[in-house]
């Protein structure tokens, strides 16, 4: 096995000789496996993504160049599988109606807000109007023909920026 | 150990992988090989047909005569010949061929490939 150069494996899979991977698979798979478990705490993860590298690296082999190395071409590979594990594994957290629905939020039920409300900008300020007159989320994203997403973000940061001025003012 | 079985599950993805793709471009270009075929046969016999009905072929009897006679009509023979071919199924009889060589060649070029590909596909399935 080790008499062969990876030029001469890769020629031989590049011929239909499928089982030449094996070769491949042996010399570098602790290498890759060693440097993705330093970076994943979580094993099984760590060995999806060696396996989803190799697979891909088999998939890649009619266009790779036989003449240069291969660990770096495979290394290559890795970290791109590492970047998409990465990508998915974050969470993004859905913005929703009820995110500040916690005690604090109950302080304000009782307090006239329309006065903080002044202050805040233009489009906060219209949002949250909406919000008090008893419009839900999509139907003030129609009215104000924007994005619900961008209702969601504009109606907590309005939230925020009154809080603050409420607490502000509590302090005092 | 943990080694080698880790090792031998890469392996298994990429037999399942190879086996996949083999099997879909297999069923593909059979396929498409046996449509082309069809339809270079269909077109070609509804051509031959056509032309056996016209007498479009008795103009190449020409050909039998002297040298001088041929060499004089040649020129008006197939220009007749031309104008009396039905031109659409000649066309795509033209391309059925054309496409069904392009196959034939692909496989001559490609034996050596897909007979290794067959061989390592079904030698690790029938030894796993």
């Amino acid at each position: 096995m080790q008499s062969l150069s990876d030029k001469d494996v890769i020629d031989q899979i590049r011929q239909g000789k499928i089982d030449y991977f094996r070769y491949i698979v042996h010399r570098y798979s602790s290498r890759v496996r060693l440097y993705v478990s330093r970076r994943l705490y979580n094993k099984e993860e760590a060995d999806d993504i060696v396996q989803e590298s190799f697979i891909a690296f088999y998939k890649a082999i009619e266009r790779i160049d036989p003449a240069r190395p291969v660990f770096p071409y495979l290394m290559e590979i890795v970290k791109n599988e590492m970047k998409m594990f990465f990508r998915k594994s974050r969470n993004l957290e859905q913005l929703n109606e009820n995110m500040f629905s916690d005690h604090k939020e109950q302080e304000l039920i009782d307090v006239d807000i329309e006065r903080f409300i002044q202050s805040i900008p233009p489009d906060q300020k219209k949002a949250l109007s909406l919000v008090t007159e008893g419009f839900s989320y999509q139907e003030i994203a129609e009215k104000l023909k924007k994005p619900l997403n961008t209702i969601r973000t504009l109606i907590r940061r309005g939230k925020l920026a009154v809080q603050k001025q409420y607490r502000g003012e509590k302090r005092l | 150990m943990a080694r080698k079985g880790f090792e031998k599950r890469i392996e298994h993805k990429i037999y399942l992988f190879e086996t996949k793709r083999t099997l879909r471009e297999f069923v593909l270009r059979i396929g498409s090989i046996l449509l082309i075929a069809l339809g270079g046969i269909f077109f070609g016999i509804g051509l031959i047909k056509q032309l056996a009905e016209q007498r479009t072929f008795d103009l190449l009897a020409l050909f039998q005569e002297d040298k001088e006679i041929v060499k004089e009509f040649w020129r008006d023979v197939l220009d007749t010949f031309y104008v009396e071919l039905p031109k659409i199924p000649f066309i795509v009889f033209i391309f059925c061929s054309i496409v069904f060589l392009l196959f034939v060649l692909f496989f001559v070029k490609n034996f050596v490939k897909i007979r290794n590909k067959m061989r390592s596909i079904i030698s690790y399935w029938f030894h796993h």
